[in-house]
C-alpha cells in the first residue's frame, strides 16, 4: 500500500510543508500533513460544481482549474483564490469556453510566477524599492503587473504583507509602484509576482487531438499565444518552478521552468525564451513493472529538489499497487544513475585461451539521459561469468567514471566456448 | 465517542436543569429530558403545536427552547419558541412543568426568489443578573451588564432565590436603560411580582440567526447565506452571503455565534463591528480514511467550560500509543466534546534540499523542518518533537540514519529543526521519518 496524503481529488500543491487540495463535494480546500492527517480546512466562499483538475500556488494566491461542465471539450475555468479570514475567497474567474476559434480542453495549467527579495529596505508610505530579480525576469515587471510583498520582517510590521501594482521600473532593479506602501519592509523580505497562465490543451485552436500549449494573461485571462505540439498532448500535471539545485553540467539549467509530465518524462520548457524550447527531459518511474502501462500523474508539487507526483497507481521497487485515493510518489531533480549501457567490441570471440580480447565500455547515464558524472567521481565495478579457465577482465576493482560517465576494461578469452556474461555495478560517490 | 446521551433524534440542547440534556422526539411528540448516560428522566408532550417534521436543531436561551424544522411539502422552514409549562410564578408558586408549550414561531415560506433550506440556526441571547437585591413592587432594577439591553426588549427574570419567592419567574418589558448605572426601568402594574437577590438570572433574546443553504443571488443561489431576523418583530436585519455559511449545526453563547462548516467549527464574535471570523478550528470530523466528512447534527457551545459538544452518529478516535484511527457508527446520536483550548493537531515535515540521499556535492545530510500547529492552525510553542526513522516495508533491507539532535523544542513559530544523516547502507532503501510531539 502506498497511502500518504490520501486525497479524494486529483489536484494538489505543496506549500511550506503542507499539502493543499480542493474538494468540490464539501466545497473546502483541505490542508494535510504527509500522512494524510487533516490539519485544517478552508471553506470556499463560492461553491464549485466541477472537480478541480489542477491546483497551483504563486506565493500569494491559489489557482484552480475546473471544467465548465461534464463535457471537457466545452472548456474550463481558471480561478484565483486567497486565504482571508480563514476562508478561501474567490478573487477572479477566467472562463475559457470553446468557440469558433478555440476548442479548449485541458486538465493541466500552471502560473508563471517569480519569487525574489527586496535588496533594500522599503519604507512605509513610500513608492520605490529595489528587487533582486535577474535581468530577464526584471524585464517582465511591466506597468500594471501585480506584486505581492511580505511577510514583513521589519519591527512594527512583522508578518504584514500587501499587494502592489508596478507603475514603472528603473536602473538598479528599482521598482516604483502606483500607490505608497502601507507597510514597512527590510532587505531580504520576500516579493513575488505573477505574469502569465500556461495551460495544455488537447486541441490547437479547432484542430482536435494535436496538443497545444496556450499562454494567457494572469491579469485578465486573455489568450496571448498558442503553440502546437504533440509534446503538449495528454498532459495532466504541470507546475512552474525556479530550479536551483543543479550542479556540474546542469548548472546552466538553474532557472525558472514550466515543467510537465508527458507519459514517463518530466519535460522542462523555458517560457522566457519565445521559442518555448524543451531544454531537459527527466525520466520518471510512473511505469508498471512489466513496462506495459504508464501510470497517470494527476498533479505535481515541488519542494527543493524533490518532486511529488500525485498518482493512483504506483510501482515501488517492482511492487505495484492501486489506491482508492490520490497519493504522492517521490522523484528528484538531482541526477542519479538510471541506466548502464555495456558494449563489447568485438562482441563475438573465439575460445582461444587469451589470444583474443574485447574492449568493454560501460556508459552510465542519469534520468536526463546525460552522462552520470559526479565530483568526486563515482565508480563502477565489472564482473564476468562463463568463458572457462583463463578468461577474465583486466580490472575487477572499482574504476572511476570519466567525464563521459564511462569506464573501460578489457575482456580476455578463456578456453571454453559459450555465453559470457559481463555485468557492472555503479557506486555513487 | 462512547455512547452517552443515546438520542433517537438528531437534536439536543442544555436546559433549565444543569446536568441534563434535552431533545425533541418526533415519534413521541415530546421534549425528552435525559441524563448524560442516556437515561430518560422525563418527557414533556408538545402543546399548542406539533412537530410536523423531525426537529433539525434545538436551542435553549435560558428561558425558552427554540426548534427548527422543515415545513411539509418542501414549503420552507419554521423556527418555533417553546417553554416548559407551567412555570412557577407569584400567583402559581406550587406548580411543576408537565408540557412543552408552543409560544411563537417564525415561518419562512419559499418564494419565487427566495428558497429556505436550513439545518442550522441560533438565538442571539444574553445571560444577565441582578446587581443587588430588589424587592417586589419596584419598577427599576439594576443589571450587572446592560450593553445588550434596549427599550422594548423583554427580560425574563428568575428563577428567584429570594426567600418566599424561590423558583418564581416573571417577564418585564424594558422602558429605558441607563447604560452608565445599568439601571433598567419597566412598566408593570404593581411593579416586580417577586423579590430577587444579587446574581439571580435574567435572560434576554434579541435576534435569530438562520444559516440558509441558498443565497438568493441569482445564478449563485446555492452559495449559502446568514440571515438575521429581529425578534419579536421578525423582520430581516441583514443577510450576509458566503459559502462559509453552509453550516450543518450552530449555537450562540456569550457573544459568540458558532457553527459547523464541513470539517471546521467557525466563530463570529458579535462584539466586533463586522462579520469577520474570529476563529476557525479543525474539529475531528474526518473518518479513519482521512477524507470522509462526519456530519454534526447539532451543536452546544459551552464556552465557559471551553468546549463544544457535537451531536454525531459517527466518531473517529485515535489510539494514542499507535496513532491508528478507528471510525465507529452508532445507531443513536451521541455527543463528542471538542475543547476550545489549544492542542497539537498536526505536524508537517519539510525536507531540504531533497528527500533523496543521493550524490550530494558536499555532504549526505537532509535538513528537516517540522511545523507543529494546533486545531486553529496556529503554531504551537515549546513542544518537544522526537524524531525517529525506520525502514519502510517496501524497501530493501538496510539501516536507517540518525538525527542531530533527535529531540527538539518548537520555537515561537512552532518550528523544530534537525539534521538527518543517513546510514552507510549501500542499498537503495526507503526510510520512514517520524516526528512525534511529546
Amino acid at each position: 500500500m502506498v497511502q500518504n496524503i490520501r486525497l479524494i481529488n486529483p489536484n494538489m500543491v505543496r506549500v511550506d510543508g503542507y499539502f493543499y487540495s480542493f474538494n468540490e463535494e464539501t466545497d473546502v480546500m483541505v490542508q494535510k500533513a504527509d500522512d494524510g492527517t487533516l490539519a485544517f480546512a478552508y471553506p470556499l466562499d463560492t461553491p464549485i460544481s466541477q472537480e478541480v483538475t489542477s491546483l497551483e500556488h504563486d506565493g500569494e494566491s491559489f489557482w484552480t482549474m475546473e471544467n465548465i461542465d461534464g463535457t471537457p471539450a466545452n472548456g474550463f475555468r481558471i480561478r484565483r483564490w486567497i486565504i482571508a479570514n480563514f476562508i478561501m475567497v474567490l478573487q477572479s474567474t477566467f472562463t475559457f469556453a470553446s468557440d469558433a476559434v478555440d476548442t479548449f480542453e485541458s486538465e493541466a495549467f500552471t502560473v508563471e510566477h517569480y519569487e525574489g527579495t527586496l535588496t533594500s529596505g522599503a519604507v512605509e508610505n513610500t513608492s520605490t524599492f529595489n528587487v533582486s530579480f535577474d535581468t530577464d525576469v526584471f524585464a517582465l515587471l511591466t506597468p500594471g503587473t501585480k506584486m505581492f510583498i511580505g511577510p514583513s520582517s521589519k519591527s512594527g510590521f512583522v508578518g504584514e504583507a500587501e499587494s502592489v501594482t508596478v507603475n514603472s521600473t528603473g536602473s538598479g532593479n528599482q521598482v516604483t509602484v502606483s500607490a505608497p506602501l502601507s507597510q514597512g519592509y527590510v532587505s531580504g523580505d520576500k516579493i513575488v509576482f505573477t505574469k502569465n497562465l500556461w495551460f495544455f490543451s488537447q486541441n490547437f485552436q479547432t484542430s482536435l487531438g494535436v496538443g497545444a500549449l496556450y499562454k494567457a494573461s494572469a491579469l485578465d485571462g486573455s489568450v496571448l499565444g498558442r503553440t502546437q505540439g504533440g509534446a503538449f498532448l495528454d498532459i495532466n500535471a504541470t507546475t512552474y518552478h525556479e530550479l536551483t539545485s543543479f550542479t556540474g553540467a546542469l548548472i546552466a539549467n538553474n532557472k525558472p521552468y514550466l515543467v510537465f509530465i508527458r507519459t514517463t518524462n518530466l519535460l522542462f520548457v523555458d517560457v522566457l525564451n519565445s521559442n518555448l524550447p524543451i531544454e531537459l527531459s527527466a525520466l520518471q518511474n510512473n511505469l508498471s513493472a512489466d513496462t506495459t502501462e504508464v501510470f497517470d500523474v494527476s498533479d505535481i508539487g515541488i519542494e527543493g529538489a524533490t518532486i511529488f507526483r500525485l498518482q493512483l497507481k504506483f510501482n515501488i521497487n517492482g511492487s505495484e499497487t492501486t489506491e482508492s485515493t490520490f497519493n504522492y510518489q517521490l522523484a528528484t531533480f538531482v541526477p542519479f544513475p538510471t541506466a548502464i549501457a555495456l558494449t563489447a567490441t568485438p562482441a563475438i570471440l573465439p575460445a582461444d585461451s587469451g589470444a583474443s580480447t574485447s574492449v568493454i565500455v560501460a556508459t552510465v547515464t542519469d534520468q536526463y539521459v546525460l552522462p552520470f558524472v559526479t565530483s568526486p567521481a563515482s565508480t563502477i565495478q565489472f564482473a564476468t561469468s562463463g568463458g572457462g579457465a583463463g578468461s577474465g577482465l583486466s580490472d575487477t576493482g572499482q574504476i572511476a567514471l570519466n567525464s563521459l560517465g564511462q569506464a573501460t576494461v578489457t575482456y580476455t578469452t578463456g578456453s571454453t566456448a559459450g555465453l559470457v556474461t559481463i555485468s557492472a555495478t555503479v557506486t555513487i560517490a | 465517542m462512547p455512547l452517552n446521551v443515546r438520542l433517537t433524534d438528531a437534536n439536543f440542547s442544555l436546559g433549565p436543569e444543569s446536568g441534563f440534556f434535552y431533545s425533541c422526539s418526533f415519534s413521541l411528540q415530546s421534549l425528552v429530558k435525559v441524563e448524560a448516560d442516556g437515561t430518560v428522566v422525563g418527557t414533556f408532550p408538545v402543546s399548542k403545536s406539533t412537530f410536523r417534521n423531525p426537529i433539525t436543531e434545538l436551542h435553549f436561551d435560558g428561558t425558552f427552547f427554540w426548534t427548527l424544522e422543515d415545513l411539509p411539502s418542501d414549503l420552507g422552514v419554521v423556527i418555533k419558541r417553546w417553554r416548559l409549562f407551567p412555570f412557577k410564578t407569584v400567583f402559581f408558586p406550587a406548580v411543576t412543568p408537565f408540557e412543552f408549550r408552543w409560544f411563537d414561531e417564525l415561518t419562512l415560506i419559499n418564494g419565487p426568489n427566495i428558497r429556505w433550506s436550513s439545518k442550522a440556526f441560533a438565538i442571539e441571547h444574553y445571560h444577565l443578573a441582578f446587581d443587588g437585591s430588589f424587592a417586589a413592587g419596584v419598577n427599576t432594577i439594576r443589571l450587572d451588564d446592560s450593553s445588550n439591553v434596549s427599550p422594548g426588549n423583554k427580560l425574563y427574570l428568575g428563577p428567584s432565590t429570594f426567600g418566599g419567592f424561590v423558583g418564581n419567574e416573571e417577564e418585564i418589558t424594558v422602558l429605558s436603560v441607563n447604560t452608565t448605572t445599568n439601571d433598567v426601568t419597566f412598566s408593570k402594574g404593581g411593579g416586580l411580582e417577586n423579590s430577587y437577590i444579587s446574581t439571580d438570572p435574567i435572560t434576554v433574546h434579541k435576534t435569530i440567526f438562520l444559516f440558509n443553504d441558498h443565497s438568493f443571488g441569482g445564478s449563485e443561489n446555492n452559495r449559502g447565506a446568514l440571515v438575521n431576523f429581529a425578534y419579536p418583530a421578525k423582520t430581516t436585519n441583514f443577510t450576509d452571503i458566503g459559502g462559509k455559511y453552509a453550516g450543518t449545526a450552530a449555537d450562540f453563547d456569550s457573544t459568540i455565534l458558532s457553527w459547523v462548516r464541513s470539517f471546521q467549527i467557525l466563530e463570529v464574535n458579535l462584539t466586533f463591528p463586522n462579520f469577520d471570523l474570529s476563529t476557525s478550528q479543525e474539529s475531528n470530523l474526518v473518518e479513519d480514511d482521512k477524507n470522509t466528512l462526519i456530519e454534526v447534527f447539532d451543536l452546544i457551545s459551552d464556552l465557559s467550560n471551553t468546549q463544544y459538544l457535537k451531536l454525531q452518529n459517527r466518531e473517529t478516535v485515535e489510539d494514542l500509543p499507535t496513532g491508528s484511527l478507528t471510525t465507529t457508527t452508532f445507531p443513536t446520536f451521541n455527543f463528542q466534546a471538542q475543547v476550545t483550548s489549544s492542542f497539537v493537531n498536526s505536524v508537517s515535515m519539510e525536507f531540504l534540499p531533497n528527500r533523496f540521499v543521493l550524490p550530494f556535492p558536499d555532504n549526505n545530510t537532509i535538513d528537516i523542518t517540522t511545523r507543529v500547529r494546533d486545531q486553529f492552525n496556529f503554531p504551537v510553542f515549546n513542544k518537544t518533537v522526537q524524531f525517529s526513522a525506520a525502514i519502510n516495508t517496501l524497501s530493501d533491507a538496510g539501516i536507517p540514519g540518525t538525527f542531530s539532535p533527535s529531540a527538539v523544542v518548537t520555537n515561537t513559530s512552532g518550528i523544530a529543526e534537525t539534521v538527518y544523516t543517513p546510514s552507510s547502507t549501500p542499498n537503495d532503501i526507503i526510510v520512514d521519518v517520524t516526528a512525534d510531539v511529546l
